[in-house]
């Protein structure tokens, strides 16, 4: 019977052609052309001593293999790497203190937006109704926001961070805040958990 | 110069890595030559498919255990499309040693048969 006129056999080596396309580059320039052949070879027999089982394994066998190169490949270029950068210190060094600072830097900023703009801001009302100004306006520009009622119901400003002392059980302690107007706490119809806020 | 790996930093071998270089330590060998002595050796048993072959194949010339051959055979026999592979001499020492491992392997087997066996006698 022709490989031809044997369909499973066709069929199986359509797939088994199309598996191992997706063999890395470099392992498909080398042996693809002799892994194809031998599976040729190799197909007639297996389906007349195994069967269809048979056929099924050796589909398996490359499903296999394409991943555990590609892995192996990986692993290749991740070594060939860790030598490169053992080889010339003074390049890892500095690669390593920019990719650290890039981190902290890029972290940093993420965090302060995160508190500031993208999580909702704990015991506002209305936060969704809340606009900034980007960037930081005058005192002058922020008088006449405030003046503008048909714009806003009510307007703030705030400096910040600004560096306070504070007095706790006998000894102070520096902690980072806002410098606000009296209008911050209406504004944003906060109520302070202690005390009274201003007016 | 790189000073070659020991011969037991191998051990012990992978079976498919141990079979591909006993099927090429009397005679160089192409892909399906060492899939068809594997099959011959062992009696259908154990079978290298065709991918696991090839795999196997490339660790074993990146270990430096195997590599092409350039010898080809006689004309009327060459398949000009196939690749021929031969052991190499760290490839060679490594069989050699695994092979003195498995031997010694045996060698407990069998002691460890006898004395049960005597056991069972008496």
């Amino acid at each position: 019977m022709s490989r031809e006129s044997n369909k499973p056999v066709a069929m199986t080596l359509r797939l088994y052609r199309a598996l191992a396309n997706a063999f890395p580059h470099e392992f498909k320039n080398v042996y693809g052309d002799e892994l194809m052949q031998v599976t040729e070879d190799a197909i007639e027999p297996i389906w007349r001593q195994h069967g269809v089982l048979g056929l099924i394994r050796l589909l398996l066998d490359i499903a296999i293999r394409v991943p555990a190169e590609h892995g192996a490949e990986l692993w290749q270029d991740v070594r060939y790497g860790l030598r490169m950068l053992r080889g010339s210190k003074g390049f890892t060094a500095v690669a390593l203190i920019s990719l650290g600072l890039g981190i902290a830097v890029a972290t940093s900023a993420f965090s302060e937006m995160n508190a500031v703009i993208l999580r909702r801001l704990p015991g506002v009302p209305q936060p969704d109704q809340l606009v900034a100004l980007q960037p930081a306006a005058s005192y002058p520009a922020y008088q006449r926001f405030r003046q503008r009622s048909d714009l806003f119901s009510a307007a703030f400003a705030y400096v910040a961070p600004v560096p306070f002392g504070v007095w706790l059980d006998g000894h102070t302690e520096r902690i980072w805040g806002h410098l606000v107007t009296s209008s911050c706490f209406s504004t944003l119809g906060a109520r302070p958990v202690l005390g009274r806020a201003s007016k | 110069m790189k000073k070659p790996p020991a011969p037991e930093s191998f051990l012990p071998l992978k079976p498919n890595w141990f079979h591909v270089l006993l099927s090429l330590a009397d005679q160089d060998q192409h892909g399906y030559g060492i899939m068809q002595e594997v099959l011959d050796r062992t009696g259908g048993k154990v079978r290298l498919w065709p991918a696991t072959l090839y795999g196997t194949l490339k660790r074993l010339i990146d270990e430096g255990l195997t590599e092409e051959s350039e010898e080809r055979p006689a004309a009327d026999l060459d398949d000009a499309r196939r690749r021929y592979y031969r052991l190499t001499r760290l490839g060679r020492r490594v069989l050699a040693a695994e092979s003195e491992r498995l031997e010694d392997l045996v060698r407990v087997i069998h002691s460890k048969r006898g004395m049960a066996e005597r056991k069972a006698d008496s």
